[in-house]
């Protein structure tokens, strides 16, 4: 199919990008990777008067490591964040959220940025997202903002977003010591998006108590989230097996679960606990 | 052929037939060159864009089409009532069984009543696409809509909703197929299983969806249709009847062709479309599919639910068959739709000599797209039936399903054989290809393996099938009693140019098989030329004059014979011609290389090329000989080949999320001698990977109110690469005694051996664990319900 008739704006500025967007706020639509937006232009799903391609903003472009994580721009490639040593180093989670995602035509155009602010229910780094505590940082004409990830998805395919703003980058802090991170996701056979993925970051202390945990899920309700129950079972407890069964058995609790033909709502609460156990198991694989 | 005229040593070193020769179309396909209805630009060319039913089942109270005259760009608008009978007409169809009480009219564009979501009720025609896409939202249709029925069984059912009210029921056709008494047998018997089986829709998905590009020339009212189909003739035939122009001066042309899998057999209403409006337009007009419409509009294959019961004696010898079929029409009769469940049935027994059948078929219509020739249209839910049977009784029984199968076989010195269900096979060694399998497989060590790994708690299963089927569609006379309303028969007709090169026009349409190389394979060979002086045209009625088209594995065993038939009159000719040139007796000519010699110990020479320039000269001729050397030769098959094979899956479950890996995949197919064996095992691939997506991931349903549960390949899963186990084929060769190549036709083996293994497979793993049944696709949510119900 073809899309509808559009404008089309490629501002060289974030200045001029910021104007076009409050000029043209409630019809203009961002592309950065355009591996979303297109196919849904394509299929008529979204039909904006205006397209504005942020591509040539090269300020949006980098990773930069700061005293206390990276500075990602929303322009950074899915292939170039995964492949970032410095990063993965830290959080193995990016390297495993990069095996899986999409192919490598989407990899090779398809932004982190785009992927945030798109907010796909079934995206794969919102989950890596919520679990590495990432702050959101957009910006328009009336200023700028800094949004935590827990509060940025909003509902189905809807961030905390204003019509007149651009989501620049992204804050990723560096991980405490004793911190392991790991991403497992069952994907659809014919979308590949996930049915079920869990990303899980566990700080462990040396005597094995978990300080801080981490378990965020995507594909399995209207916006990625934080599974809150397993989190509580696993903060402050020694992560043994007994732990991590408990952590699994309640992964789904206090979640509205969405169901559909290819996995119904029981199913899918059931594979809620499957990835998160096995996200688990693959961080609790890495520590030293 | 007389030895008057026949070569004395008919002798070549160019042995192509049995050689893996690179397939001549890859660079074409590999390097973006191909060209495709798509690439094909004409002057003044406008764009066709189709509005569809958004309602399974509807009166159309009114169609208003101002709006969307009123849009940029659009020069018109049709709706049915904008055109009389005799300038579109239904759509006709390729088999109609004497027993239906006539079908249903379908019109191009829906005329009082739309019958399943995604039927046209009209089109809007632009000088752009996106223009003609645009527009069509402005046709605003007012419908009152009617009770739907989409479920395959309930539609037969008494009181269901009426898909066309003048017939009184959905059961377009009962079809009786069997001999013998089966309630007595059974009634006797050891052992009776029964299973319910569903063999779900699924969609021939091929890369390239439709498109249709109508080109109607005012000044001579010949109109020309391009669009990729697997049958130029038929398409032709039946578009004349449809829109009232006559054969002779409509001409239709393949490009290439992206995929076809049966989905590209027949005419679709389309077609009729861009032609009708072409010729009111004055001007070229494309309609090209978009995939969304594909899974609406383009047909179908399989949705049969069958209840099939075996009979046994204590050794576990079948003794009698009995199935019920309820196989899915659709909403109308498409091109070989309501065939397809009759042959089906007739290979019902499949390998297994059973004396008794009773078989009901029930071809019943629904409100959802049609049915269709899908790659095995038939074999692959009759192997599914047959081989997931067998096992239950192996099951039921207790007697290893291998040896069950063994005791069952139709012998090698029962052939030709004629089944209980009224098919005749012509060869067959099932006890060969299943030892070569098994060894393959290494069948008793993988057992002791996965014996071993359940002992760990691992969900793990091995899984067999042993088919046959039928290909080439051969015995002309038995076909037209089922209302078989094609030719049977192939033509082909060979033209050696004046400086030797050779033009070879076919009547079959290849969307990707290789046919431009397998057939000149077989005429380089027959004549003694070196391949690339050979040349295959297909797909282009002005250039070849009749065909039957590529469908039912048929190119090889009719047109791959028709062509070396043709060639062998060729070599008399030019033998004959060549004696009378070097004066001597055609029995004392040696021909090799290209080249005719005197004796056997070289004398005077002349080259295949030399006598070519003689025949096109025509100076000096022997007595009566006309000049050209040109021949043509028909083959029409006596009888069907029966294809069969062995294929083996062994499978694991994720017993925590139900999801199935394949670990190992065995096919060895029989499809006689093989032409080009790198050819044949790209069929068996490509048909394999069909029958495990259909195994595990593809279905197309629709909810109860007559909406498609899915449009795109976001939701309908074909399987992708890495999804796929690694294939390791292997085949026994068995001739066909039916054409004089012994080739039995290899397209579609992969997807009839592979659905029943796989699923028997996965059985094999869980029915240890309580689970009794599994319905395909075999989604990881389907598998993983069933253990948990299991486990209670």
């Amino acid at each position: 199919m073809i899309p509808s008739t559009f404008a089309y704006a490629a501002p060289e500025t974030l200045h001029d990008a910021m104007s076009i967007l409050a000029a043209n706020a409630d019809e203009t639509k961002i592309m950065a990777g355009g591996q979303s937006l297109i196919p849904l232009l394509k299929l008529r799903l979204a039909g904006p008067a205006v397209v504005m391609d942020i591509s040539r903003l090269a300020d949006l472009r980098g990773i930069e490591e700061t005293p206390s994580g990276f500075r990602i721009g929303a322009l950074v490639t899915h292939e170039r964040l995964i492949n970032d040593g410095a990063v993965t180093r830290r959080w193995s989670i990016v390297e495993d959220a990069g095996e899986d995602l999409a192919d490598p035509l989407v990899r090779n155009l398809g932004t982190f940025g785009g992927s945030l602010a798109h907010a796909d229910p079934a995206g794969d780094w919102p989950a890596v997202a919520l679990a590495t505590d990432v702050v959101v940082h957009v910006q328009s004409l009336r200023g700028a903002r800094e949004i935590p990830i827990e509060d940025f998805f909003t509902y189905l395919f809807t961030a905390d977003l204003a019509d007149d703003e651009i989501l620049t980058h992204v804050d990723l802090p560096k991980p405490a010591p004793g911190t392991v991170t790991a991403y497992v996701k069952i994907a659809h056979p014919a979308s590949g998006y996930a049915v079920a993925a869990a990303g899980v970051r566990l700080t462990i202390d040396a005597g094995g108590t978990c300080r801080a945990a981490r378990v965020a899920l995507t594909g399995v309700a209207t916006t990625p989230l934080r599974a809150a129950e397993a989190e509580r079972a696993l903060e402050g407890a020694v992560i043994d097996d007994a732990a991590v069964r408990r952590a699994v058995e309640c992964a789904a609790d206090g979640i509205d679960v969405m169901g559909d033909t290819y996995a119904p709502v029981d199913y899918r609460r059931h594979l809620i606990g499957v990835v998160t156990g096995r996200a688990i198991q693959r961080a609790l694989g890495r520590r030293p | 052929m007389s030895s008057t005229t026949a070569p004395a040593q008919p002798v070549t070193s160019r042995q192509y037939v049995g050689e893996s020769v690179p397939r001549r179309e890859d660079f074409r396909f590999l390097t973006g060159t191909g060209k495709f209805t798509e690439d094909i630009k004409l002057t003044g060319l406008v764009y066709a864009s189709v509005v569809r039913s958004t309602l399974a089942h509807a009166d159309i109270v009114s169609i208003n089409t101002d709006a969307a005259r009123a849009q940029p760009g659009v020069v018109a608008v049709f709706t049915a009532a904008d055109f009389g009978d005799d300038e579109v007409g239904t759509i006709p169809t390729d088999w109609t069984l004497p027993i239906m009480d006539g079908i249903p009219a379908r019109y191009p564009l829906a005329r009082e009543t739309v019958k399943y979501v995604g039927e046209g009720v009209a089109v809007v025609v632009a000088e752009t696409r996106a223009q003609a896409d645009d527009a069509i939202h402005f046709v605003d249709v007012e419908y009152v809509e009617r009770p739907a029925v989409v479920d395959t069984e309930g539609a037969a059912r008494e009181g269901a909703p009426l898909v066309h009210e003048h017939y009184e029921r959905n059961t377009s056709y009962l079809w009786h197929l069997g001999t013998g008494d089966w309630e007595a047998v059974a009634a006797a018997a050891d052992h009776v299983i029964d299973v319910r089986l569903v063999n779900q829709r699924v969609h021939a998905s091929s890369l390239e969806a439709r498109v249709s590009l109508a080109d109607y020339q005012v000044g001579t009212g010949t109109l020309t249709l391009y669009l990729g189909t697997q049958n130029v003739h038929v398409v032709r035939r039946n578009l004349s009847i449809a829109i009232g122009i006559p054969e002779n001066r409509i001409r239709v042309v393949t490009p290439a062709v992206g995929g076809a899998f049966g989905s590209k057999l027949c005419l679709y209403p389309e077609d009729v479309i861009v032609s009708a409006v072409s010729r009111r337009l004055g001007r070229p007009v494309r309609w090209a599919e978009t995939r969304a419409e594909h899974f609406t509009g383009t047909s179908g294959g399989r949705d049969h639910v069958e209840y099939v019961s075996l009979a046994a004696d204590d050794q576990g010898k079948i003794l009698a068959l009995k199935v019920t079929t309820y196989a899915n029409l659709g909403a109308y009769v498409s091109g070989m739709g309501a065939g397809i469940p009759v042959v089906a049935g007739m290979v019902f027994p499949g390998v297994y000599d059973i004396a008794v059948a009773d078989v009901d078929i029930h071809g019943v219509f629904t409100n959802t797209s049609t049915t269709e020739t899908y790659r095995g249209a038939g074999r692959p839910e009759a192997a599914y039936l047959i081989e997931r049977a067998v096992d239950e009784l192996a099951a039921k029984t207790g007697i290893d399903r291998v040896e069950l199968r063994r005791r069952n076989f139709i012998q090698p010195h029962q052939f030709p054989y004629s089944n209980a269900t009224g098919m005749t096979y012509d060869s067959g060694d099932y006890e060969r290809a299943l030892d070569k399998a098994l060894d393959m497989v290494g069948w008793d060590a993988l057992l002791a393996e996965q014996e071993a790994a359940r002992t760990q708690g691992r969900i793990v299963g091995l899984g067999l099938s042993v088919y046959t089927e039928f290909c080439g569609f051969g015995d002309a006379f038995q076909l037209q009693l089922v209302g078989f309303d094609r030719a049977t028969w192939e033509q082909s007709v060979i033209t050696v140019t004046r400086t030797g090169s050779v033009i070879v026009q076919v009547g079959i349409d290849a969307a990707g098989q290789g046919h431009e190389t397998s057939i000149a394979q077989i005429v380089a060979t027959e004549l003694g030329l070196d391949i690339d002086d050979v040349e295959v045209l297909q797909g282009d009625t002005d250039i070849v004059h009749f065909g039957t088209g590529t469908f039912n594995s048929r190119s090889m065993s009719s047109a791959g014979t028709s062509a070396a038939l043709a060639a062998r009159k060729i070599m008399a000719k030019a033998t004959r011609l060549a004696a009378h040139l070097l004066d001597a007796d055609v029995d004392d000519l040696v021909y090799q290389d290209g080249v005719f010699t005197v004796g056997p110990d070289g004398g005077r020479q002349l080259s295949f090329e030399d006598v070519a320039v003689e025949a096109w000269r025509g100076v000096d001729l022997p007595e009566g000989m006309e000049p050209t050397l040109k021949e043509m030769a028909v083959f029409d098959p006596p009888a069907f080949t029966s294809p069969f094979g062995v294929h083996v899956a062994a499978v694991e479950v994720d017993p925590d999320t139900g999801a199935i890996t394949i670990d190992r995949y065995i096919a060895v197919d029989d499809c006689g001698n093989l032409i080009n064996p790198q050819l044949v095992d790209g069929q068996i691939h490509g048909g394999v990977a069909q029958g495990i997506g259909q195994a595990l991931y593809e279905g197309l349903s629709w909810d109860e109110d007559g909406q498609p549960t899915a449009a795109s390949f976001m939701q309908y899963a074909v399987p992708r690469a890495h999804q796929l186990p690694r294939l390791e084929t292997g085949h026994t060769v068995t001739p066909s005694p039916v054409n004089p190549l012994g080739v039995k036709g290899v397209g579609e083996s992969g997807a009839i051996g592979s659905q029943p293994a796989v699923v028997n497979a996965v059985m094999d793993a869980v029915r240890r664990l309580g689970v009794d049944n599994l319905d395909m696709p075999l989604t990881p949510a389907k598998v993983w319900t069933a253990l948990q119900e299991a486990a209670k």
